[in-house]
């Protein structure tokens, strides 16, 4: 694959108001590519994605944007940003990832009403299009947000903490949905998530943010122990595969961490 | 009864007021913003009595005192560091005391206070009708056009600020419109009780379907029962007209409350919408 930049950031660096979430990014999205950024809690994923969306003007430095317009990022929020008492369908909001593309005032057609439905049957939520958001489980809501971000024809999908609170099975679910989408839509995919136990296994990419951005490594002085104790909630032990941390387990007693493949990461989060 | 010149009035500002604030209460219930409309309509009462110390129309003054304390409390909220109850708690209560302060500079007769605080049948002129009809319709034709915008936004804002609606704009017309709609209902049901005619039928319409258009829909018809409903009550037991309505709505409230399916499924909870086949685990 030819590398072609999508979206280039060059010393980028974001403050709210004494706190500097993001410091001399310079990052290059190529077309095609999926990215993890991982990195600790407060490190600054969010903020990335939210600089790429073009959420948050950055304080210093540019974004450039290489034929991509802004309705041509799909943004799936964190879970916890939505107001999910909101009396509307899985369908309605699907269909709300149609509007940027309809413009102002004008309101949904047939063919937004098809493209809707058959997106939602694509996450394999066929069957939940009429149920009120507020009663799906927590995966099913991830994957409506997924069908409204993909129903407006993006070429970026920007994705933040998508499976938070779920288990490593539901995770790997999710992120073959997300690879298998990628490639059927001719998606570049950017990801941020500190789940550095299932992430990594299914993107071209990792880069760490860590209020700076490392591609492929996290050095040494972010991924410390005390920094998976922090995040994890929780003694944990990182198996490296190269650089990147592969497997995050619970120490245990025995030498037997590399044949029992017993994650405990989602164990403990918040 | 409806032979009575000031009744037809009373009515017909009834229905339109009622169809009004049920629209604007939709918005201001799922977006959990209830407590703006008490601060805004109380935040009018300083506008109410500057309007009768310099004489000038009481619609115009109190517009420029609730929209002022629902712009303001918008932006206090949005870029300071107040939370929004904070900031309703100050409107309200300065708005109120400038009322006050009004008030005790003008000499003699302020009898028509308690019809500005607790509504009054007797107080919508002829005058009044034409302004609450245009402002009505302005506002409606402007939530219409609106309306899916206003929804997505409601849904998540700063998703739909990434999907290029113009969410700050829209945050600000709704808070500017929510505050002409209060204004436009204060003579008939008053400063104190208004925010109840905008939340009740919303809030209980929500009790009843989880999907927005019927709950839109079934919030008109219910704030049209309240309000016609609470009129023609107050009007046989002589009573005052803005507390019955009020009542009936709160009646109805609990009465929904105890019965709607909705709660019935809501105290089950997720496990009826389990789907085992494709599930991602929720945890949190």
């Amino acid at each position: 694959m030819s590398k072609k930049p999508l979206v280039s950031l060059e010393d980028v660096t974001v403050r709210f108001e004494e706190v500097t979430a993001l410091s001399d990014v310079n990052l290059e999205i190529t077309v095609g590519f999926s990215t993890a950024f991982i990195g600790p809690n407060g490190g600054g994923k969010t903020t990335l994605l939210k600089v790429i969306a073009g959420l948050i003007k950055p304080g210093q430095g540019r974004v450039h944007y290489h034929d991509l317009k802004r309705t041509e990022i799909g943004y799936v929020p964190q879970e916890s940003t939505v107001n999910w008492s909101l009396p509307v369908s899985a369908l309605d909001v699907t269909l709300m990832g149609r509007y940027p593309a309809l413009g102002l005032v004008k309101r949904p057609g047939r063919r937004d009403r098809d493209l809707a439905v058959a997106m939602l049957a694509r996450v394999g939520l066929a069957e939940l299009a009429k149920r009120p958001v507020g009663a799906l489980s927590g995966g099913q809501k991830q994957r409506v947000a997924v069908a409204r971000a993909l129903v407006g024809e993006p070429k970026l999908l920007l994705l933040d903490e998508p499976t938070s609170g779920a288990d490593v099975e539901a995770k790997d679910r999710f992120y073959s949905l997300i690879r298998e989408l990628k490639e059927e839509f001719s998606l570049t995919v950017l990801i941020a998530s500190h789940d550095l136990a299932v992430v990594p296994r299914f993107v071209d990419d990792v880069a760490c943010v860590a209020r700076t951005v490392h591609r492929h490594a996290c050095p040494s002085d972010v991924w410390d122990e005390e920094h998976f104790q922090r995040i994890y909630g929780t003694q944990m032990e990182a198996i490296f595969h190269g650089k990147v941390p592969h497997r995050m387990v619970e120490p245990h007693p025995a030498r037997t961490r590399n044949t029992r493949n017993t994650p405990k990461s989602e164990k403990g989060k918040r | 009864m409806f032979q009575a010149a000031f009744m037809q009035r009373a009515l017909i500002a009834g229905i339109i007021t009622s169809v009004l604030l049920s629209v604007l209460g939709f918005f201001v219930v799922i977006r959990k913003m209830s407590f703006i409309g008490v601060g805004i309509a109380h935040a009018a009462f300083g506008g109410v009595a500057l309007g009768q110390l310099l004489g000038i129309p009481i619609f115009l003054s109190a517009s420029i005192f609730s929209v002022g304390a629902g712009l303001g409390i918008g932006a206090v909220t949005r870029h300071g560091k107040i939370r929004e109850d904070t900031a309703i708690g100050i409107f309200f209560a300065a708005g109120m005391a400038l009322g006050v302060l009004f008030l005790s500079l003008k000499q003699g007769y302020t009898a028509d206070l308690m019809s500005y605080l607790f509504g009054s049948i007797l107080a919508v002129t002829p005058a009044d009708l034409w302004i609450i009809a245009a402002v009505a319709v302005v506002i409606l034709v402007i939530i219409a056009l609106f309306f899916k915008e206003l929804l997505a936004t409601s849904f998540d804002a700063e998703l739909a600020r990434a999907s290029g609606i113009p969410e700050g704009f829209l945050f600000y017309l709704l808070l500017g419109l929510v505050s002409l709609g209060i204004v436009s209902a204060i003579k008939l049901v008053g400063i104190v009780l208004v925010s109840a005619l905008l939340v009740l039928p919303a809030a209980t319409a929500l009790q009843w379907s989880e999907r927005y258009g019927r709950v839109l829909a079934l919030s008109v018809i219910l704030g049209l029962a309240y309000t016609l409903g609470g009129l023609i009550v107050s009007y046989w037991l002589d009573i005052p007209s803005g507390a019955t309505i009020v009542i009936l709505g709160t009646i109805v409230f609990l009465l929904s409350l105890g019965f709607s399916p909705l709660r019935r499924r809501s105290l089950k909870h997720d496990t009826t919408h389990a789907d085992p086949s494709n599930e991602v685990a929720k945890t949190d």
